[in-house]
């Protein structure tokens, strides 16, 4: 594989990644699967899946936990830099322009319509997320209780997501050995 | 981590006064990219300006380059291992609950205009049933939310 293609590839789906990326974290999964997974192969849905876990354990942003991993399993050091450029650089051309129009910002009709148009959007890239991550997790009635225990956990204990991630691992552990 | 980060800015090192880090907050959210990173942006740019800006992001975005990099390199060739697969195993289902748990918290608040729970089923239709792309659906709903203004009671009119 040609490098400088590969660094070029990176480098544009991150772009778009990060300059499409409303709402968040979670909502930035959808366009992660779309570009990483379907559209260059570049990981598998469990790879996909498993990073997000890993992403969600570590500190940090999970679009630039997932960039910096997926541009190194694709290209190593040079590629997770590259991965991690790309999807922080849409925020660098924007914030700092948006922060000085800021009262241009507030006062455009249009442009306020159109951010809270994106809302339900936002909610239905989620959605996706949620629909490709949940077919390829649960996969048997094990990992369903599992799936139903955490969501009754986090509705009703308030539980802090690192320690359901813990929960999930334990689980995992004494359904699966 | 924005509670980490609101307790650094304003708590302890009073760069900020309270009003204006929700200003930045909403403005942060409202543009695309990682909310984290724009919030370093406008931080670092308020206190010195472009040079501010650079700093903050860099010193936001190197502990989980750093970190991610580390379990690349050192932990990922064990995925396979069989305690591994199996704790793997309960913390996918794990990750799913909590997507989904962020669904119904924010359907909460956006889901009070029907309009938006129609567009919502829509989109989501669209994304798994014929595939669109993620990013035809954030340019239609944003057309589409100036031809037909939702009523969501964002954060955002609240401020200035």
């Amino acid at each position: 594989m040609n490098n400088l293609n590969i660094y070029t590839e990176l480098f544009i789906s991150f772009f778009k990644i990060g300059f499409f990326g409303f709402g968040g974290g979670y909502s930035m999964l959808a366009l992660l699967e779309r570009e990483i997974v379907q559209m260059h192969g570049w990981l598998s849905v469990t790879e996909f899946v498993d990073i997000i876990a890993i992403a969600e354990m570590t500190p940090g942003a999970v679009a630039i936990n997932s960039a910096t991993f997926v541009g190194y399993q694709i290209a190593g050091v040079a590629g997770a830099a590259i991965s991690t450029f790309g999807v922080i650089f849409p925020s660098l051309l924007l914030v700092i322009p948006a922060a000085k129009l800021v009262t241009l910002f507030y006062q455009n009709k249009n442009l306020q319509n159109a951010l809270n148009g994106i809302h339900p959007a936002v909610i239905a890239l989620i959605g996706l997320a949620a629909y490709v991550i949940g077919v390829n997790s649960i996969i048997d009635i094990k990992s369903a209780l599992i799936g139903v225990g955490a969501l009754l956990l986090l509705t009703f204990t308030k539980i802090h997501p690192l320690l359901l991630i813990a929960a999930g691992a334990v689980a995992g552990l004494i359904f699966y050995l | 981590m924005l509670p980490l980060v609101k307790r650094e800015i304003i708590d302890k090192k009073h760069w900020m006064e309270n009003g204006d880090f929700l200003d930045n907050l909403a403005l942060a959210q409202s543009l695309p990219g990682p909310v984290i990173i724009n919030m370093s942006l406008l931080t670092g740019y308020r206190l010195r300006g472009i040079k501010g800006s650079i700093s903050s992001v860099l010193g936001t975005a190197m502990p989980s380059f750093v970190i991610i990099l580390t379990i690349a390199l050192f932990f990922w060739q064990y995925r396979d291992y069989y305690l591994i697969q199996a704790a793997f195993m309960g913390i996918r289902p794990a990750v799913t609950a909590l997507i989904i748990y962020t669904i119904f918290q924010l359907g909460k608040r956006v889901f009070e205009d029907y309009r938006s729970l129609l567009l919502f089923m829509l989109f989501l239709s669209g994304l798994i049933f014929v595939n669109l792309h993620p990013i035809t659906i954030i340019v239609v709903s944003a057309i589409v939310g100036i031809l037909w203004p939702l009523n969501n009671n964002s954060k955002k009119e609240q401020t200035p």
